[in-house]
């Protein structure tokens, strides 16, 4: 599944879900009322069509997304089909500690996700809370009255999940922002290899020189200029060097104690870049992706 | 080989010239108490067949109140528990502290939500050496 070398990223998977709620204020709202109506965020629809260049199709996709992001349980027949999905077990600091694929973190992921949407899709219709309702609610649905793009960016790792969601109204339109702030994950290696790494963070933007373009787009040092209608890029210094202090439990006289340090220093170095990350790396494409909905 | 007469009172000192500022006695005047699991063995300190190396287990509970790891004053109470070896001459003496620190940030209150940093040239092996911007790192002698 896709791996995170970097704190925050959008990728094909959130690039392909903004398609799906920007691009069509009809299909929005549809969303947004089969969330509101509680709605398995794998089943409204986002994840129907294979997305193109992925190795995972969208069974693999949607049991990604249930079981490692939201700790859901298959329901599976006898024939291997996934039937349904159940809750998470409850809460065992011994026997389930934590939620999904996210590391010391346990709690209802798949709703703070949901909420998250709801919030921002009722900032980008314009649409208000049903009376009454506290979210997920069932009141009688106000139409659109209008469709303010939305940007998803996921940022990893933070102590516990949440969503945020910003706006600003501009002149004749407005922009709605929503990052997700999750626990550190595990992505697991899969059987196919597919996963390149494994939870990890890189300590550079900077990507090896042979490495084949195609499977690196839109990757670029410095660019020139903002092209496409996307972009994703990275400001830093070229190379975070980690340094290792002298051991505390090195011998030494009385009295010259040398506390550890909470795991190991990082000193940037280099010149400060500007990285367009690749889209598997997070990135995202000049022309984004677009949701094309699957045929039946 | 250490005085084992005189060790506790030297780890003792070790000790309270390493947290005491960090983490003030108690009112009760225990800051440092051996700790109870070695009480139940024998009496400090534990010392190996010919004496060269000898051990004090050894706990040292206090109120947060100085700079402990980088971590600024929490005014909890906080007990760090430790095993200091000893080894050297007598007036000479080396002190190996083994600390259970892990506890300590536990009770400190701070969590742990890092992911591992890997590097790139680890992952992506020398290549990335054509890079101009790393170039100029190892012509500098910044990174190896």
């Amino acid at each position: 599944m896709p791996a995170m070398p970097y704190a925050l990223e959008k990728g094909p998977y959130f690039s392909i879900l903004e398609s799906y709620l920007n691009d069509d204020r009809d299909r929005a709202h549809a969303g947004l009322l089969a969330l509101r109506s509680g709605a398995p965020m794998s089943e409204i629809g986002v994840l129907d069509p294979p997305i193109a260049g992925s190795p995972y199709g969208p069974d693999a996709l949607k049991l990604h997304m249930n079981r490692d992001w939201f700790g859901l349980a298959p329901t599976v027949a006898a024939s291997g089909k996934v039937l349904g999905w159940e809750e998470q077990a409850a809460f065992d600091e011994h026997q389930h500690p934590t939620t999904g694929f996210w590391r010391h973190w346990y709690g209802d992921a798949e709703a703070i996700f949901r909420e998250t949407l709801v919030r921002a899709l009722e900032v980008s219709l314009g649409v208000p809370r049903p009376s009454g309702s506290k979210g997920g609610g069932r009141g009688r649905p106000e139409p659109p009255t209008r469709h303010w793009p939305i940007v998803l960016l996921w940022n990893c790792p933070h102590p516990w999940y949440e969503g945020w969601v910003s706006w600003r109204r501009q002149e004749r339109s407005g922009q709605v922002m929503v990052q997700f702030n999750t626990p550190a994950h595990g992505a697991p290696v899969d059987a196919a290899g597919g996963a390149l790494h494994n939870g990890e963070l890189f300590n550079s933007p900077i990507r090896p020189p042979g490495t084949d373009p195609s499977k690196l787009a839109p990757y670029e040092i410095d660019p020139d200029e903002a092209t496409g209608t996307n972009g994703l890029w990275l400001v830093s210094q070229t190379y975070h060097l980690e340094w290792t202090p002298p051991t505390s439990t090195a011998p030494s006289p009385a009295g010259t104690w040398r506390p550890p340090t909470l795991g190991r220093p990082v000193r940037s170095v280099g010149e400060v870049v500007t990285v367009a990350i690749a889209e598997i790396d997070g990135g995202v494409l000049p022309d984004g992706r677009t949701f094309v909905p699957a045929t039946p | 080989m250490p005085d084992l007469s005189t060790v506790v009172d030297l780890v003792h000192r070790d000790v309270t010239e390493g947290l005491g500022q960090a983490l003030a006695p108690r009112d009760d005047g225990h800051g440092f108490a051996l700790a109870e699991g070695f009480e139940a063995v024998g009496d400090a300190p534990i010392a190996d067949r010919d004496g060269a190396v000898a051990a004090v287990p050894w706990q040292w509970t206090g109120v947060h109140r100085g700079d402990l790891l980088g971590v600024p004053a929490t005014n909890e109470v906080v007990t760090v528990r430790g095993v200091t070896l000893i080894t050297g001459e007598e007036d000479n003496e080396l002190l190996h502290r083994y600390i259970d620190w892990a506890e300590v940030l536990l009770q400190l209150g701070v969590r742990f939500f890092d992911r591992p940093v890997v590097d790139v040239r680890r992952r992506f092996g020398d290549d990335l050496l054509r890079i101009p911007q790393l170039q100029r790192l190892v012509a500098d002698g910044v990174i190896l």
